[in-house]
C-alpha cells in the first residue's frame, strides 16, 4: 500500500495537530484501509496518521459507571478481557465475532466504527448498548451518542452483505459519519450493565466466509420483578442506510411481558421500516425476510426461549438444539 | 504386507514443518539479478475488438523497460491446456488479445523496476475498443443467434457416449424420473496466487520458473508460441502454494516471457487475488438434464444425462473436462442402459479450467440427486437402493476393462454404519412438526479415476541414481502437490532399496533435468508414479544386491536391504550401502543409475460414500451440517497421517462448493466475487464438529497399485455436494436442484415448496 506520508503519534495531542493536514487521515489496525490501499491504491495522496500508538487511546478503563475503552485498543484484547466481558457481555460477544484472530489482533473498536460498515459488528452493539463516543478535535473534545455518529450511505444498501472491499468511500469517515475533518474517535463509553439487564447479539452470514455477516441485531431488555420490561433498544445491522437505535414506538417493548406475539410486532416494525428506507438494499428480498427473523432471535433470546450463555453473566443466547438434543 | 517400515507408516509431510513456519521459498518470494516487476493490463469489458493500444507514453515513463501488446506476440494460436506435442486439440487463445473474450482477458503488459511504476505505465496505457454483443451463460451462448465466441458456433464440440437407443430403453421403464440441474463456475482457490518468473540468456533460450502442475506440457506450449525446440525451453517448479488444477493450465507465463524477451532481463509476475480469480481459471460452470428409469423390483436400467459444460472465452480445457465428466455415469451403478451427452460451450466469460474433481462433481450432483429421486419413485430407501445398484468388485466397465477392485459398496456400508443411518432414519424427526429446524439425513457416492486413460497416454518414467556414500537421489518429473507427492516417492525408494528416507533426495519438476513426465493431476500420483517409483526402485534394488552379494560371500537374491545395510538372509553377515558403493565406484567401476517407463492398466476407479446430517433453518434457510461421514476406497493406504488430511481437505472443498461458493458475473460481464473473502470457502470453523472418517480396503486393495494402493486425490470433493443436498431435500421435502445451496436459495426452494 502506497501514501503520501505516514506519521505514528505518540500523544493525543500530536494525533490532533498531524490531523490538521487536509490530506491527514487516520489509520489504526489497517484491516479495512489497507485492503483499499491495496486493491485500489486509495491513499497514495493521503498523510496517515496511525493512532495505535497513542497512550490515550489505549487501555479499558471503569469509572461513573461507564466501561472506557480506548479507540485504537485491539479487538483481540477487548475479546481476552474479563472486565469486557463481565461488564458489557454483548459488546464483548461483538468484537469476538469480527473477522477471524489475525483481524481482532490488527483491528479496533474505533476503527469499527469509522469505517461506519452498516454491517459492522461492534456498531450493532455500540449502539444497541447505547455506547457514547468521546471525539476529540482541534476545537477540543465532544461526546455523541453513537447512533449519531453515522451518517445514512444510500450506496452501503446497494452491496450485498455490505462487504469492505466493496465500499465505494476512500475515507468513510468524511462520507459516512458525522465526525469533521480533522476529528478522530479517542475512545468509546459504554454503559455498565445493569442490575438484571439482559442482552443478545445475532449474526448471519450468507457466505461462509470470513467477511461481514449479512444481517446483524443486538439487543438489550431490563425488566421489572414482575418480568414487565422496562426498558428496550436493540440495533439491526446491514439492513438499514444508517445504523440507529431502535426504541419506543420502534420496538414496541416497554409494558409488555416479552412473549412471542410482543417478539412478533418488533419484527413486524422492522418490516414497516425496511419497505420504507430499504428500497435499495441488494439481495433485498432475502433480507426482508430475515432480518425480522434475525431481529426476534436477538428479542426473544432476551425472552422464555432464551437461554445463559455459559460463563457470560447477562448474555443471552436461542438455544439452537442438536440432532441429539431435539430428537 | 505387514513388513513394511516406511510405507504404511504415519508420515509428516516432507515439506510441511518448512511451509507452516513460512520458510518455504515459493516462486514469489524469489529474484534474479536485474529483475524486472512485470504487470498486466486486463479487459475490462467482456467482448470487444481492440482496435488500438496507444503506449507511447507507458514506454517512456521512468523505469519501464517493456511494454507489449499484441503487435508484440508471436502470431500463434495455441490450446493452454495442450499436454502432448501431437495433441489435436482447439487452439483458441493468443498471448495477448486481439478481440478480448472476457473481463479479465490479457491485453497489454509492462516491465519496469519496480511495482510502482509498472503500475503507472499501465495506467498511461490507452486502450480503443469497438465492444461486440457478449454471451455471460450457457443459455445465452445457445440461443438463436448469439454471438459466437469463436467461430460460427457456441458448442465447441458434442461428446457422446453409450447406448444410442436410450430413448427406447427409458420408454420402456415402468418408473422414469427426471430433474434439471446447475452448477457455478468457483474459484480453485489456492493460498498462492499465480505467478511466474521468465528469462532469455544471450543464447536465446527461455527459462521459465513457476508453480505449474505440468511443466513438460509448458514446454511444449512455449516452445510452440516462440518457435523453439524444447531443448530452449526450461520450466522449472521449485515450489506450488496450492494447485487444485488452478495451476494445470498455462495462463501468464508467455506474457513474462514476451516481456523478458523484449527488455532483456528477467521478469517476474505475480497476479492479485483479483486477477487470479478473473484472468486464469475456474471450475467449469455446468447444467444438466438427467432421466433414470427403474423397475418395480428397485432395479436401476437406465441412465441419461445431457450435460452443456461452460469452458468461458477458450477452448483450453474443453474436452478434457467434458471428456472426463462422460465416463462418470458408467462407472457407478450397474444399469444396462447409460447414455451421455455432454456439450462444452463458450461463453464471453473467464474461462473453464481443471479444478478437483475434473467433471466429477459437476455431473455427480445430477445423477446422485437424481438417484434418491429414482428410489423415492418406487418407495425404496435411498441407501437399499444404492446398495441393489451398485457396481460388483469383480465386474467390467462399459468398455469391458476389469474395473480392478473397486469397493464402493463396502464405502456405503461402513458410512451408514458411521452415520448410524438406519438409526437416525428411524428417529422421528423434530423438524416434522413445522418447527423452526428441519432435521435431513442423505447419502451419496462417487468416483474419480487414477489415470488419463480414455483421454490420452499416460506413463511415469522416474529414474533413481546412487551416490558413493550408499545414499541416493530421485529424479521425477512429478511436481509437489502439497499432499506429500514427493515424500511419498522418497518413501518408496527408502523402503524398496533399504536406503534410509532422511538419505532419499530429489529432484523434481525441472524440464531439463528430470525425464518426461505428464504432470501432476487426474489422481495419478499414487497409481501411475508412485508405481512407476517402485518398480524403478526395485531395479535400483536389483542392482544393490548384485554389488553387495560379492561382499556378503553369497547369491544376489539371498541379499536383504534394509536400514542402509546390505546383509544376507540370515543377517550376518552385513556391509553398509556406503561399503557396497565404494566397491562399485573403485572394484566394478560402475555408477548406478536405473530409470523405467511404466504404464499403468486402465480401467481403475477410486470411490467414497458420503453421509451427512444436517439441520435447516426454515426461517433464514441456514443449513448446518451436524454430522458428516466420509469413507473411501483407496486399497492399501499408504500414508494415514497424509490421507486422513488430504480427506478432510477435500469435504472442506465440497462443503464449499455445496454450500457456499461460487463465481457469477454481472450484466457487464464482470465477476462478482473478487476477493477470497468473497468466494466463499469454509474456513476450519464451518467444518462438522463430527466428522467421522474411514477408509476400506478389502482383499489387498488394488491390486496394480503399489502395495495394493490407488488414488485419494479428488474423489473426496465428489459426493459431498449431492449429500448435502439429499439431506437438505429429506429435512425440507423439496428437492434441490442448483448449487451452492446459499441462505436464500433454501427460502426460495421452501417457497417453491409451499406453492406446490
Amino acid at each position: 500500500m502506497i501514501a503520501a506520508s505516514y506519521a505514528c503519534p505518540n500523544t493525543l495531542e500530536e494525533a490532533v495537530a498531524a490531523l490538521a493536514d487536509p490530506a491527514a487521515m487516520v489509520i489504526a489496525g489497517g484491516t479495512d484501509l489497507m485492503v483499499k490501499g491495496r486493491t485500489r491504491n486509495s491513499y497514495v495522496a493521503r498523510a496517515l496518521v496511525d493512532v495505535t500508538g497513542v497512550n490515550e487511546m489505549r487501555g479499558v478503563t471503569v469509572h461513573d459507571g461507564l466501561l472506557d475503552i480506548g479507540a485504537a485498543e485491539p479487538l483481540a484484547s477487548l475479546v481476552e478481557s474479563k472486565v469486557v466481558r463481565s461488564l458489557s457481555p454483548v459488546l464483548w460477544q461483538a468484537v469476538r465475532s469480527v473477522g477471524g484472530v489475525q483481524t481482532r489482533n490488527r483491528a479496533t473498536l474505533g476503527g469499527n466504527l469509522a469505517n461506519a460498515c452498516p454491517a459492522a459488528d461492534g456498531i450493532c452493539a455500540c449502539v444497541a448498548l447505547g455506547a457514547l463516543i468521546k471525539v476529540v478535535g482541534s476545537q477540543g473534545e465532544r461526546t455523541i451518542d453513537a447512533s449519531e455518529l453515522f451518517r445514512p450511505c444510500p450506496a452501503c444498501l446497494a452491496h450485498e452483505g455490505m462487504l469492505v472491499r466493496t465500499c465505494l468511500f476512500a475515507d468513510p469517515r468524511e462520507k459516512k459519519t458525522t465526525l469533521e475533518p480533522g476529528e478522530l474517535i479517542a475512545r468509546v463509553l459504554v454503559p455498565q450493565r445493569a442490575e438484571g439487564e439482559l442482552g443478545s447479539y445475532v449474526r448471519l452470514s450468507t457466505n461462509r466466509g470470513i467477511g461481514l455477516a449479512s444481517v446483524t441485531a443486538s439487543a438489550i431488555v431490563v425488566r421489572e420483578q414482575d418480568g414487565t420490561v422496562r426498558l428496550a433498544r436493540a440495533c439491526v445491522g446491514g439492513v438499514l442506510p444508517a445504523p440507529r437505535a431502535l426504541e419506543g414506538s420502534e420496538l414496541p417493548l416497554v409494558g409488555t411481558k416479552l412473549e412471542n406475539a410482543d417478539v412478533l410486532r418488533c419484527s413486524k416494525s422492522l418490516g414497516t421500516i425496511m419497505d420504507e428506507e430499504c428500497s435499495r438494499l441488494a439481495n433485498g428480498s432475502y433480507k426482508r425476510r430475515v432480518a425480522p427473523v434475525v431481529l426476534g432471535d436477538a428479542l426473544r433470546a432476551l425472552g422464555q426461549e432464551g437461554e445463559d450463555v455459559p460463563g457470560v453473566p447477562g448474555l443471552r443466547r436461542i438455544a439452537v438444539p442438536s440432532w441429539e438434543e431435539d430428537r | 504386507m505387514g513388513e513394511e517400515r516406511v510405507i504404511g507408516q504415519p508420515r509428516p509431510i516432507r515439506d510441511a514443518a518448512s511451509k507452516v513456519t513460512g520458510r518455504k521459498a515459493y516462486v514469489g518470494d524469489m529474484s534474479l539479478p536485474g529483475m524486472l516487476v512485470g504487470k498486466l493490463l486486463l479487459s475490462d469489458r467482456p467482448h470487444a475488438r481492440v482496435l488500438s493500444v496507444d503506449t507511447s507514453e507507458a514506454r517512456t515513463m521512468p523505469g519501464v523497460h517493456a511494454v507489449v501488446t499484441w503487435e508484440d506476440c508471436p502470431d500463434v494460436r495455441y490450446n493452454s491446456a495442450q499436454r502432448m506435442i501431437d495433441a489435436q486439440v482447439p487452439l483458441t487463445e493468443r498471448v495477448l488479445a486481439r478481440e478480448v473474450r472476457h473481463v479479465g482477458d490479457r491485453v497489454a503488459a509492462v516491465a519496469a523496476e519496480t511495482e510502482e511504476q509498472a503500475m503507472a505505465a499501465l495506467r498511461a496505457i490507452r486502450v480503443t475498443y469497438e465492444d461486440l454483443p457478449a454471451v455471460l451463460s450457457i443459455d445465452e451462448a445457445l440461443a438463436p443467434g448469439a454471438e459466437p465466441v469463436h467461430g460460427t458456433s457456441n458448442v465447441v464440440g458434442v461428446l457422446e457416449k453409450g447406448d444410442k437407443d436410450i430413448e427406447a430403453h427409458l420408454a420402456a421403464c415402468p418408473h422414469v424420473v427426471s430433474g434439471s440441474f446447475s452448477t457455478p463456475p468457483i474459484h480453485q482457490g489456492a493460498i498462492e496466487t499465480h505467478c511466474a518468473m521468465a528469462n532469455w540468456s544471450e543464447e536465446g533460450k527461455l527459462t521459465v520458473i513457476t508453480p505449474c502442475q505440468n511443466s513438460f506440457a509448458y514446454r511444449v506450449i512455449l516452445a510452440q508460441i516462440f518457435g523453439l525446440p524444447l531443448n530452449r525451453v526450461r520450466v522449472v517448479v521449485p515450489a506450488i502454494g496450492g494447485g487444485f488444477g488452478g495451476k494445470l493450465e498455462m495462463t501468464i507465463e508467455p506474457v513474462a516471457a514476451l516481456l523478458s524477451r523484449k527488455a532483456r532481463r528477467p521478469v517476474k509476475m505475480v497476479l492479485s487475488r483479483k486477477e487470479t480469480i478473473m484472468a486464469t481459471r475456474v471450475r467449469h460452470g455446468s447444467q444438466s438434464r438427467v432421466r433414470m428409469g427403474v423397475d418395480d423390483q428397485g432395479k436401476l436400467l437406465a441412465i441419461d444425462v445431457d450435460c452443456e459444460t461452460n469452458t468461458g472465452a477458450y477452448a483450453g480445457s474443453a474436452f478434457n473436462v467434458a471428456g472426463a465428466l462422460l465416463e462418470n455415469p458408467f462407472q457407478l451403478y450397474k444399469a444396462p442402459y447409460v447414455h451421455v451427452r455432454v456439450r462444452p460451450v463458450y461463453t464471453n466469460t473467464v474461462p473453464g479450467g481443471a479444478m478437483r474433481g475434473y467433471g466429477g462433481p459437476e455431473v455427480y450432483f445430477a445423477t446422485e440427486c437424481m438417484v434418491d429421486r429414482a428410489a423415492r419413485a418406487i418407495g425404496a430407501d435411498p441407501v437399499e437402493f444404492r446398495r441393489e445398484n451398485i457396481i460388483a468388485p469383480d465386474s467390467l466397465n462399459e468398455e469391458g476393462v476389469p474395473r480392478g477392485n473397486p469397493r464402493p459398496a463396502d464405502c456405503l456400508e461402513r458410512a451408514s454404519e458411521l452415520i448410524r443411518y438406519e438409526e437416525e432414519r428411524r428417529a422421528k424427526k423434530p423438524g416434522d412438526d413445522g418447527g423452526r429446524f428441519a432435521w435431513g439425513i442423505g447419502v451419496a457416492v462417487g468416483s474419480h479415476g487414477n489415470n488419463c486413460h480414455g483421454v490420452h497416454r499416460d506413463v511415469a518414467s522416474p529414474m533413481i541414481k546412487m551416490n558413493e556414500d550408499g545414499s541416493a537421489v530421485l529424479y521425477t518429473g512429478s511436481h509437489e502437490m502439497g499432499n506429500d507427492t514427493l515424500g511419498t516417492q522418497a518413501a518408496i525408494v527408502s523402503e524398496v532399496t533399504g536406503v534410509p528416507l532422511d538419505q532419499v533426495g530429489i529432484v523434481a519438476s525441472d524440464t531439463d533435468t528430470v525425464l518426461w513426465h505428464i504432470g501432476d493431476y487426474a489422481s495419478r500420483g499414487t497409481f501411475v508414479i508412485c508405481a512407476g517409483v517402485k518398480r524403478a526402485a526395485e531395479l535400483m534394488a536389483c542392482e544393490l544386491r548384485r554389488e553387495a552379494a560379492p561382499l556378503l560371500g553369497c547369491d544376489s537374491s539371498e541379499v536383504v536391504l534394509r536400514d542402509g545395510r546390505a546383509m544376507r538372509g540370515d543377517g550376518v553377515p552385513e556391509v553398509t550401502l556406503r561399503e557396497v558403493m565404494i566397491h562399485c565406484q573403485a572394484v566394478t567401476g560402475r555408477e548406478l543409475c536405473v530409470h523405467v517407463t511404466y504404464e499403468a492398466p486402465r480401467g481403475v476407479c477410486s470411490y467414497g460414500a458420503h453421509a451427512a446430517l444436517v439441520r435447516v433453518d426454515r426461517q433464514t434457510g441456514e443449513v448446518r451440517v451436524e454430522r458428516y461421514v466420509a469413507v473411501h476406497d483407496v486399497g492399501h493406504v499408504l500414508n494415514p497421517l497424509m490421507l486422513e488430511g488430504q480427506l478432510e481437505g477435500g469435504i472442506a472443498m465440497g462443503l464449499g462448493y455445496a454450500l457456499s461458493e461460487q463465481v457469477s458475473f454481472g450484466p457487464d460481464g464482470r465477476p462478482v466475487q473478487q476477493t477470497l473473502g468473497r468466494c466463499g470457502m469454509p474456513r476450519a470453523t464451518d467444518m462438522p464438529l463430527d466428522l467421522r472418517t474411514d477408509f476400506v480396503c478389502a482383499d489387498g486393495g488394488e491390486p496394480d497399485g503399489p502395495w495394493g494402493a490407488k488414488a485419494l486425490g479428488e474423489s473426496p470433493v465428489v459426493p459431498v455436494a449431492p449429500c448435502i443436498a439429499n439431506a437438505v431435500s429429506d429435512a425440507i421435502g423439496v428437492d434441490i436442484h442448483d448449487l451452492p445451496m446459499d441462505p436464500a436459495r433454501v427460502l426460495e426452494a421452501m417457497g417453491r415448496g409451499e406453492e406446490s
